[in-house]
């Protein structure tokens, strides 16, 4: 029932912050190891 | 705030293969905030290659490294550390642990006073701000310009308006634009100014991947100030879209404010928490009187050597440590041992530096100085101590690495649950950005986990000082976490439960015999003086004691475990056991009660035989310590179990246990069997501290959970030990385990409040309980209580200070 009430914005605005959160989580977690081998190096 | 030098550090060579040998050295770190600023510089080290073992402490802005010199430098290691952001320098070998601490108060007294200037400034800005902003709240309110956005502030301000207005109605014919910029001017000179270190963290730590609680602040009162720019710059940007173009930059300053102001009272606390370290540091006098050429001068301290004559007169104190040639005083002692009583010193006695002459002037002969004397020891175990970290400290570190990158993740979660929740509730989306967006922010801002980082080593800072205040020397948070767990404590017997010095207790002589009991003491007292044995000693102390001449002992002949024998002014006298006496032909009955009643009491009959027949008994017991009855009571009734190891036989070992109220007992072992005796208790599920005057226990002291060495007042640096007592008395042992117990459940609130604050307050920042009771926090109150509860945790962890010892 929810989906049908929501506005396009709302989908952008949902998109968005899932999109942000991946990125966060990729950045701080995933992309972590090669940044210290980098920074060592 | 320290900011960050970054002087360059040579280049080392590449790195060598590792050669196997460890090094180990203590990097001072500035600009470590929180639990995540520490665990940032602590991966980073234990990557580097090279690295044995790394461990960054908060409390004490250092960080401890074990490294393979083959393969890695320090220099490389300052430089690992200052690529993550934070400040390091090579620490200077050559400084005394006093030179140490110095540098380190005066460090924190100026971290002190900035963030106090910083957080001062940041507030009378925020008022400012606050009275700035009131007379646009009227305009917006004609839909035009900026507003204030922030809930609280809202709230806040309007209580105050009707007053201002009254007060200054000048500032009601500012034009709107004229306050808005004058507010965003404010605001970014409060930003650039007493906020920067904030951002240049948060930005470096960025950099590599990483987040602090920096990062939180910063993208909290960012996010807010760019929203309220924008709102400055094109108003009509929002208002095509319906929104009213309020701003936030009172809430910035007020946030930056608050959050300094934590900082510079959890600053201050964290000063007070080493107060006894430094009351340490501050008993070493500058100066000492030596004899030089017969005369006597006043010279610094640091040119005294080892060898020199030192004169201190009555109310000095002592300089350094030394041995006492002439003259005779009472010495204050308690600062070093906790023992309340000045102590007598006679020639031959060790005096020790920092301590205070009582009542008369001696000469005494330096022996250890600089950084070997007993004080500067203590001082820099003390800073090892608190520089530890307890084994509980990895579960706040495990939580805040991954804690700031959650609290973004949620922070992001928020602001879409609010924008789709208000907007498809029919309002403009607009207004949903900005309810949202001050959710966002409040979650942000309430997530810093610096009371996480503060739980476990402000505890440990303040119970490790209190323990020095008392004579309890606790050589690290481990030690203390394991104190606190003891169930068993196994007290070895010579030494720790009794003086470990032979005392003659009674003499006996035969009923009807010619001679007396001094008469019997004299002549055994002139014989025994030819022997080394223990028990010897103590028959010719007791002689000397009672004032008897002693004569020489001719033709004098020793059996070993048995007895002596000689000739003591033509008298033929022979001094030893029962067997020995009947050797000799002589009939040992007559005193046979009077034997076997003292040797049940512990104590060990020595019979005297002169010129062939019986004529009297000497008992010598080596009797036990005055309070130890008093300590085993105690320790039994904070539930531990007591057991007494010794390698006496079986009948005196129960006799000193009934004396001291001990009910186990294990008597017969060698010192290789105390250690079998620590492993089978421990093996039977008991957490053991084993007590012991480190010397012949160490390696039972090693084996056991907690080894507490017992001390002379010297023996600081009883390796083996994890806690080291400055007094001989056993009041020390239920001291040390009381003080880690209540450390630990001080550790443990500290903790729960940390967590516990976070878990409650993310959910109510975010608007959890907005549907059920409308509950909504400002990020302004958020900041508040993010300060209060660094503030909250130092706090509770100060209350130890009030820890009272039993002595």
């Amino acid at each position: 029932m929810l989906p049908t009430m929501l506005h396009l914005t709302d989908w952008l605005v949902i998109a968005g912050g899932l999109a942000a959160i991946g990125w966060v989580w990729w950045y701080f977690f995933l992309a972590q190891s090669g940044a210290s081998s980098d920074q060592l190096r | 705030m320290t900011t960050t030098a970054k002087p360059t550090v040579p280049e080392t060579p590449s790195p060598a293969p590792m050669t196997g040998t460890t090094e180990r050295i203590v990097i001072p770190v500035t600009g470590m905030t929180c639990a995540a600023c520490q665990g940032r510089v602590q991966r980073t080290l234990s990557r580097t290659p090279g690295v044995v073992d790394a461990a960054v402490n908060l409390m004490t802005a250092n960080a401890t490294v074990a490294y393979d010199p083959g393969a890695t430098s320090p220099a490389t290691l300052v430089e690992a550390v200052r690529r993550t952001g934070y400040g390091a320098e090579l620490p200077s070998s050559d400084r005394t642990a006093f030179e140490e601490q110095a540098a380190r108060d005066a460090a924190q007294v100026e971290e002190f006073r900035v963030l106090r200037a910083k957080a001062i400034t940041s507030v009378v800005a925020g008022v400012l701000a606050m009275v700035l902003s009131m007379p646009l709240m009227g305009v917006a309110d004609a839909g035009h310009h900026g507003a204030v956005a922030d809930p609280f502030m809202r709230w806040a301000m309007e209580s105050l308006e009707p007053a201002l207005r009254a007060a200054a109605p000048w500032l009601y014919a500012v034009p709107a634009p004229a306050l808005s910029w004058t507010l965003l001017a404010v605001t970014v000179g409060v930003m650039a100014w007493a906020g920067r270190h904030f951002y240049a963290r948060a930005w470096t730590a960025f950099r590599h991947h990483s987040a602090d609680m920096n990062t939180l602040v910063a993208v909290g009162t960012g996010a807010a100030f760019l929203y309220s720019v924008i709102a400055t710059v094109a108003p009509g940007f929002f208002l095509a879209r319906g929104v009213a173009p309020d701003v936030y930059y009172e809430a910035v300053i007020v946030i930056i404010a608050l959050v300094l102001t934590g900082n510079a009272f959890e600053s201050r606390a964290k000063r007070q928490t080493a107060t006894s370290l430094r009351a340490l540091a501050d008993l070493q006098p500058k100066t000492a009187r030596v004899v030089r050429d017969a005369a006597e001068v006043d010279v610094p301290v640091e040119v005294v050597r080892s060898g020199d004559v030192v004169v201190v007169r009555p109310g000095e104190r002592v300089a350094v440590d030394g041995q006492l040639e002439s003259g005779e005083s009472a010495v204050d002692e308690s600062m070093i041992t906790g023992e309340a009583i000045p102590v007598l010193k006679r020639p031959g006695d060790r005096v020790i530096g920092g301590t205070i002459n009582r009542t008369g002037a001696f000469r005494y002969r330096a022996t250890t100085v600089g950084a070997d004397s007993v004080l500067a020891q203590i001082v820099k175990l003390m800073r090892d101590a608190q520089g530890s970290r307890a084994p509980i400290q990895r579960l706040a570190d495990r939580i805040s690495a991954v804690f700031v990158p959650v609290v973004v993740s949620l922070a992001i979660a928020t602001f879409v649950a609010w924008f789709v929740a208000v907007h498809s509730g029919g309002a403009g989306g607009g207004e949903a950005a900005v309810r949202a967006f001050a959710a966002a922010v409040a979650v942000l801002i309430i997530a810093c986990p610096c009371a996480m980082g503060l739980a476990v080593p402000t505890a440990v800072m303040v119970a490790t000082g209190k323990g020095a205040e008392l004579g309890v020397l606790i050589k690290g948070g481990e030690a203390l976490q394991r104190a606190g767990d003891v169930s068993t404590v196994v007290l070895d017997k010579t030494g720790t439960v009794t003086e470990g010095r032979p005392t003659v207790t009674d003499v006996v002589v035969v009923p009807g015999a010619a001679l007396g009991g001094d008469d019997v003491l004299r002549l055994a007292a002139s014989l025994e003086s030819s022997s080394e044995h223990p028990l010897a000693d103590a028959v010719v102390r007791r002689a000397r004691e009672r004032g008897l001449a002693l004569e020489a002992a001719s033709g004098f002949r020793s059996v070993t475990g048995r007895g002596v024998e000689g000739h003591v002014s033509g008298d033929r006298v022979a001094v030893g056991s029962r067997d020995f006496v009947r050797e000799l032909g002589v009939d040992p009955a007559p005193l046979d009660t009077d034997a076997e009643r003292l040797a049940t009491a512990g104590r060990t009959p020595v019979h005297v035989v002169v010129n062939g027949a019986l004529a009297g008994l000497v008992a010598v017991a080596d009797p036990i310590k005055p309070g130890a009855r008093d300590t085993v009571r105690r320790l039994r009734q904070m539930g531990l179990d007591v057991v007494m190891l010794t390698g006496d036989d079986e009948r005196t070992a129960r006799a000193v246990a009934r004396e001291a109220g001990i009910e186990r007992v294990v008597a017969g072992v060698l010192p290789e069997g105390k250690v079998a005796e620590v492993k089978r208790l421990q093996g039977e599920g008991h957490v053991v501290a084993m007590v012991g005057d480190g010397i012949n226990d160490a390696p039972a002291l090693a084996r056991a959970d907690v080894g507490i060495a017992i001390g002379t007042g010297t023996d600081v640096a009883v390796e083996a030990a994890d806690v080291a007592l400055m007094r001989g008395d056993l009041a020390g042992v239920a001291d040390a385990i009381r003080l880690s117990r209540r450390t630990m459940r001080t550790m443990k609130q500290n903790l729960f409040w940390a967590f516990a604050y976070n878990v409650v307050g993310i959910p109510v920042a975010a608007g959890a309980l907005y549907p059920a009771i409308g509950l909504l926090l400002s990020p302004i109150l958020a900041s508040a209580a993010m300060a209060f509860s660094s503030v909250s945790v130092v706090g509770n962890s100060l209350r130890l200070r009030r820890f009272r010892g039993t002595a």
